[in-house]
């Protein structure tokens, strides 16, 4: 049952205040809010789509669990990335796919994949090898910053760094990932 | 160019959008008991009293019911104890019943009836 359709626009602290009080439209609007930032942290730890999406699965119940363990409902984020950072590791640690912890692409998608053609797909697998080039901090920097556009100063606070350092590892993870990737597909990647 | 942001359109997780429909409401559905125990928790207390008005009747009805049986078993206890007190009076002063019963009661008795039952015939 839900109470109401809670406005897109409303502040992180209206939206906990309202899912604490068991509206289901609020808990939705979080998932939806945070849910790229999710996938983002769980991506840089298990390395790969599948297990990123059980993954935020897995957290964002927790996360609607124990919200009232949030002390700032009004900075929800770093709270919410840091449960699903536990759960990724948690998950990373008791998978018995090895091939996980070597950040190798899962070439058959799942029926639910977000990948609805063979070009996409393809993509897709070679960003996932070449972010395994990248350690879990730039991971994280640049698919928050480039995947779900947080500025220097949120990812800072998030992740309890400066914002330099933040530029910094945005910076080493763009110029890795380039090489990575190679000249040729640079241009399909990159926005022009 | 390094400052350009890379493209990771073909792994973003809200894409395409019906599969990320189906994602949410896989949460939702996952999350259907959190939420269900946090609108039963956000009950006023006129709310929560109306939700224990049928354990609070039935203790109602269970301490009439105990009240009347406890009620009943004294005062045939107490019966008991006035038919027994004048049958001790009678024995302990030697005479027949009749005389405990007439010690007892709270009504005046004749000297006729209380010296006749002393007094050979």
């Amino acid at each position: 049952m839900s109470v109401s359709n809670p406005d897109p626009l409303l502040s992180d602290a209206d939206l906990v205040a309202r899912t604490l009080g068991g509206d289901s439209d609020a808990a939705d609007a979080l998932v939806r809010r945070y849910y790229r930032a999710a996938f983002a942290v769980a991506m840089s730890v298990v390395g790969n789509r599948q297990d990123a999406e059980d993954v935020c699965q897995d957290a964002f119940v927790k996360v609607l669990d124990r919200l009232e363990d949030c002390r700032d409902s009004g900075r929800v984020a770093p709270w919410l990335l840091t449960v699903v950072r536990n759960r990724a590791l948690s998950h990373r640690s008791y998978s018995k796919v090895r091939e996980t912890l070597e950040l190798l692409p899962e070439i058959a998608e799942a029926p639910d994949s977000p990948l609805n053609d063979a070009t996409t797909a393809e993509l897709g697998d070679r960003l996932q090898v070449a972010l395994a080039v990248l350690n879990p901090t730039q991971r994280e920097v640049v698919l928050l910053h480039d995947l779900d556009g947080w500025t220097h100063g949120q990812i800072a606070e998030a992740l309890k760094m400066t914002e330099v350092r933040s530029r910094q590892h945005l910076f080493v993870a763009r110029k890795r990932l380039r090489e990575e990737l190679g000249t040729p597909l640079l241009r399909e990647y990159t926005h022009d | 160019m390094t400052d350009d942001p890379i493209d990771f359109g073909s792994i973003d997780p809200t894409l395409p959008a019906e599969a990320f429909e189906r994602r949410v409401a896989q949460v939702r559905f996952a999350a259907t008991a959190v939420m269900a125990r946090r609108r039963a928790g956000k009950a006023t207390p006129l709310t929560q009293l109306f939700q224990w008005r049928a354990p609070l009747l039935a203790a109602l009805v269970l301490i009439t019911i105990v009240s009347v049986a406890a009620l009943r078993s004294e005062r045939v206890d107490s019966g008991a104890e006035i038919e027994l007190a004048s049958d001790e009076v009678a024995d302990a002063l030697g005479t027949s019943s009749t005389m405990g019963t007439l010690l007892l009661s709270t009504s005046t008795s004749s000297a006729d009836a209380l010296l006749g039952e002393g007094v050979p015939q």
